[in-house]
């Protein structure tokens, strides 16, 4: 299924895009690569609704115009730690559901042991290279950090990927933004390749961390 | 296997899988210049690399193998290598 004039659109996401939001991420990140997934829907639209929300975050989605169906979601920040703002934000919550999902979903046990290894990076919000320690000057202006980026199974290739993405990029750049930066796992060739394809620069710089950035030109 | 004769191979592979013509396949046939070369495209090729040389490409090797000279290079490399 084709990008094209008559194909999904991006647009700044809703409040109403919540569900569809929602159901897409489930599909798209299962649970040993978001541990909000098996956390349930409602922590998972809040996850949501602070980039939204949030003065300096960005968030995306992608509509297939005659069903409205959301086939494409993407988010970004210019504050790091989003998803410890939102662990301490909905603090309660989320400790109250991990307790009572623990008992009955296997899915997050797996994925609460994944989390655990990195738990210190989780809390502290940092952890991912500073540009600068790979030799790449910095940039006058804002610094954005791009998220996550995700499209359904059945629209995937044909410049829907890079819709949503060019869409979110064009958005922080219109806004102030002068540097957009993210994180690739060095085994996910394909989103390695969606994003040089895009233009952006990447780096490996370590074995779990494959640095990606895109700087705005006048 | 000399160099030309390898180049030549890899241009009927990919001409084959983009559906493109031979003629279109030079040094700026790369993944920014052809509209329909995306990331499941790539996979793809690699994969057609690998069968036609009886390769096998690494993911880091595969993410930079982005145009027509860098796929060249690879192979000619693992070939040599041998």
């Amino acid at each position: 299924m084709s990008h094209t004039e008559q194909g999904p659109q991006p647009r700044i996401m809703a409040i109403t895009d919540l569900d569809g939001v929602a159901k897409l991420h489930r599909q798209c990140f299962p649970g040993t690569v978001s541990i909000f997934t098996p956390l349930g829907d409602s922590l998972l639209k809040r996850y949501y609704a602070q980039a939204i929300e949030e003065d300096e975050s960005f968030a995306a989605v992608l509509e297939e115009p005659v069903s409205k169906e959301i086939v494409g979601l993407a988010i970004a920040t210019v504050k790091q730690g989003y998803p410890r703002r939102f662990i301490w934000r909905n603090f309660i919550s989320f400790i109250s559901t991990i307790f009572f999902k623990l008992l009955t979903s296997p899915e997050l046990r797996l994925a609460l042991r994944e989390r655990l290894k990195n738990l210190k990076r989780l809390i502290s919000g940092t952890g991912e290279t500073e540009l600068i320690d790979i030799g790449t000057p910095p940039m006058e202006g804002k610094e954005a950090y791009f998220m996550l980026s995700g499209v359904d199974i059945n629209w995937r290739g044909n410049g829907n990927p890079e819709a949503i993405i060019n869409y979110c990029v064009n958005l922080m750049f219109d806004n102030g933004i002068t540097r957009i930066r993210g994180s690739i796992a060095p085994g996910n060739l394909a989103s390695l390749i969606l994003f040089k394809r895009l233009g952006w620069n990447t780096q490996k710089v370590s074995k779990n961390e494959i640095c990606a950035w895109m700087d705005k030109t006048t | 296997m000399d160099k030309e004769a390898i180049q030549l191979q890899i241009k009927d592979v990919m001409t084959n899988y983009f559906s493109v013509e031979s003629s279109e396949i030079g040094s700026d046939f790369s993944i920014q210049t052809v509209e329909n070369w995306d990331s499941m495209k790539h996979i793809g090729m690699i994969m057609a690399l690998e069968q036609e040389f009886g390769i096998q490409v690494e993911i880091e090797d595969a993410a930079e193998m982005i145009n027509f000279s860098s796929v060249c290079d690879y192979i000619y490399r693992y070939i040599e290598n041998k």
